[in-house]
């Protein structure tokens, strides 16, 4: 994750994805190194403590920064916990949708006919399912597990990416240097390979990063409805729907959880944003012609 | 070149027909279809320089995309060395590929922009053989340099380049498998007058010094009768005239082919022949199937024209599908 940050700038300044690397080369140091930077345990709560609020407010305790929950336990930590999970899922959630529903859609939109009707037909049906009761149908089969809600979203997602990647196949397909390979006699899955993906990498790359921010919002409706990441793990969607009843009474329980998401999801955008930048030697080259 | 020629055709288009279906309505009871091509002979001989010339919309591009196999024919067979291309595979149908490459019109889409120039230009080979490094890189050098770039620009993106230089690169891709026919799609009608004739005097001299033969498709007549040794004219999805290009220029036979010359300005006015203006404007033009396609904007049409599709047959050194072109005076 630091290596957009630390790679090179030579043409760009050190602008958007100079900052966006940072912020989440950052959060990924976080998330990696929670053990050594927490100040406690997040699992364990001093009930003397329960309710504090954040240090700099009146009440405040400096042993708790950002406070701490109904059983005492500390916010900080419990968000730097928290991070390795929802990071976890959402990156492995994106990445399985990424791969599957990409793979699709380039072979749907590079061989079209029938093909391409019943691969989209399959996606419409996947749109269409109420994406909640289908979690907690396996949920309640399977039992609730880190394993089993990253399947389960990556099922979900992997049909905008499926959606996008026909699309952009269908207008790269079109360019004349798509007819120079297959003139040259290049297989097929090689034009898709190396034609086609490089081509329509960047708009999925953005999409993947939106896509970040739609599993950790998903996944915290998971964790709530009893089918997501287990209790005890610290998730920011469990952290959320904890401090849901006092969000009046105790607001820092649910808000910093909350502005950690928006950051993430603000970062991620930021970030895919700036790759697709980095990655287009067309925008790179900038104005030479 | 075509006295030099061998009597083995080396891309024939044998009675050539393409229809592209319309889309069927909800309502609409019967399946209707647009001819772009119908039965089309065209064959190229090794060595030789073939002009393909017709108006925009007259189906020159999709005989190309038949003979280059990106397309199938609904009637009628493409032979590659007398072997019918719908059905080669494996070792005969990588050498096809080896043998006939395409250079396009738009250089700008003709190079994969996320691909350095080096792989654009060994893609021919790599896609049909086992070479190591050291040999793509050598051929691709040799070849970047033949058409007047440097070896180093194989590490450079397509970006970088002009447009003129860009369809350098494609021919040198085109040029790299060591081909024995290129089919030329309008490969200058987006340049610059004076990188047209740069490209133009390239391609003369790498057939000179090379010997593979080109197809080379425009609707610039002047371009044409600089490259090529023979031309079929192309109307509406059917070969009107076909003619060694001294001949054509001289003594055109078709009325089309005449309203086309007599639409281009040759360099020098005073050699200017009479123009033959087009009486008839293009609307309503699309032939009904029965009769000559060129009927309904020809100034000699007859009954038999419109009813009577013409052959095209031998005329005084030439072959012309016209019912009168005896009758039609110069």
């Amino acid at each position: 994750m630091a290596g957009p940050a630390g790679a090179p700038v030579k043409r760009t300044a050190f602008g958007q994805l100079g900052i966006a690397g940072s912020i989440a080369a950052v959060m990924v140091a976080c998330a990696l190194l929670a053990p050594l930077l927490a100040p406690h345990d997040p699992y364990v709560g001093m009930l003397a403590d329960r309710l504090l609020p954040p240090s700099w407010l009146d009440g405040g305790d400096v042993r708790y920064l950002l406070g701490t929950d109904i059983l005492g336990r500390d916010v900080l930590s419990r968000l730097l916990y928290g991070a390795r999970v929802s990071l976890l899922v959402a990156v492995a959630a994106v990445m399985l949708a990424g791969i599957v529903g990409s793979t699709i859609g380039i072979v749907a939109g590079y061989f079209g006919g029938w093909l391409d009707s019943v691969l989209m037909r399959i996606v419409d049906l996947v749109v269409s399912l109420p994406m909640i009761l289908i979690a907690l149908l396996v949920g309640v089969i399977a039992g609730p597990s880190l394993t089993n809600i990253i399947i389960i979203i990556g099922f979900v997602l992997w049909s905008q990416f499926a959606r996008m990647a026909r699309a952009e196949t269908l207008r790269v397909r079109q360019l004349a240097f798509i007819d120079l390979a297959r003139s040259a006699g290049l297989a097929a899955p090689r034009i898709m390979l190396e034609h086609v993906l490089p081509n329509i990498a960047g708009p999925l790359l953005v999409l993947a990063t939106l896509q970040v921010g739609t599993v950790i919002i998903m996944e915290a409706s998971l964790s709530f409805l009893g089918v997501g990441v287990p209790p005890p793990a610290p998730a920011w969607g469990t952290l959320i729907a904890d401090g849901r009843s006092y969000v009046l009474s105790a607001w820092w329980i649910c808000i910093f959880p909350g502005l950690a998401i928006i950051t993430t999801v603000m970062t991620a955008n930021l970030l895919g944003d700036g790759l697709a930048d980095r990655l287009d030697p067309a925008r790179k080259a900038g104005g030479q012609s | 070149m075509s006295d030099a020629a061998s009597t083995t055709p080396l891309l024939v288009a044998d009675q050539v027909s393409r229809e592209f279906p319309l889309s069927r309505g909800l309502l609409a009871g019967q399946r209707r279809s647009v001819s772009v091509l119908r039965r089309v002979d065209l064959t190229i001989y090794s060595g030789e320089a073939v002009g393909l010339v017709g108006e925009s919309g007259s189906g020159k591009t999709t005989l190309s995309r038949l003979l280059l196999r990106l397309d199938q024919p609904t009637a009628g067979d493409v032979r590659f060395e007398g072997a019918r291309l719908a059905e080669i595979a494996g070792e005969p149908l990588k050498n096809f590929h080896r043998a006939v490459q395409p250079v396009f019109q738009d250089p700008f889409a003709a190079l994969n922009p996320r691909m350095r120039v080096g792989r654009i230009v060994s893609e021919p080979l790599r896609a049909n053989g086992d070479y190591s490094r050291a040999q793509l890189d050598e051929r691709v050098g040799l070849a970047l340099e033949r058409v007047g770039l440097r070896a180093v620009d194989a590490a450079r993106y397509a970006q970088e380049f002009s447009g003129g230089q860009r369809q350098r690169i494609a021919i040198a891709r085109a040029l790299v498998s060591s081909p024995r026919l290129i089919v030329l799609d309008e490969p200058v009608a987006s340049q610059d007058v004076s990188i047209r004739a740069q490209i133009l005097n390239l391609l003369k001299e790498l057939q000179q010094e090379h010997g593979m033969a080109y197809l080379y498709i425009s609707h610039d007549l002047a371009t044409v009768r600089f490259l090529c040794d023979r031309v079929y004219v192309l109307y509406q999805g059917e070969i009107v005239e076909h003619a060694p290009v001294a001949r054509l220029f001289e003594n055109p036979r078709h009325p089309y082919t005449r309203n086309l010359l007599s639409a281009w300005l040759p360099a020098d006015p005073l050699r200017a022949r009479a123009q033959t203006v087009d009486a008839v404007r293009v609307s309503d033009t699309l032939p009904s199937g029965a009769g000559c396609a060129f009927a309904p904007r020809c100034p000699h049409v007859t009954e038999r024209c419109r009813s009577e599709r013409p052959d095209l047959i031998p005329n005084h050194g030439s072959e012309v599908a016209c019912h009168r072109a005896d009758e039609i005076a110069l």
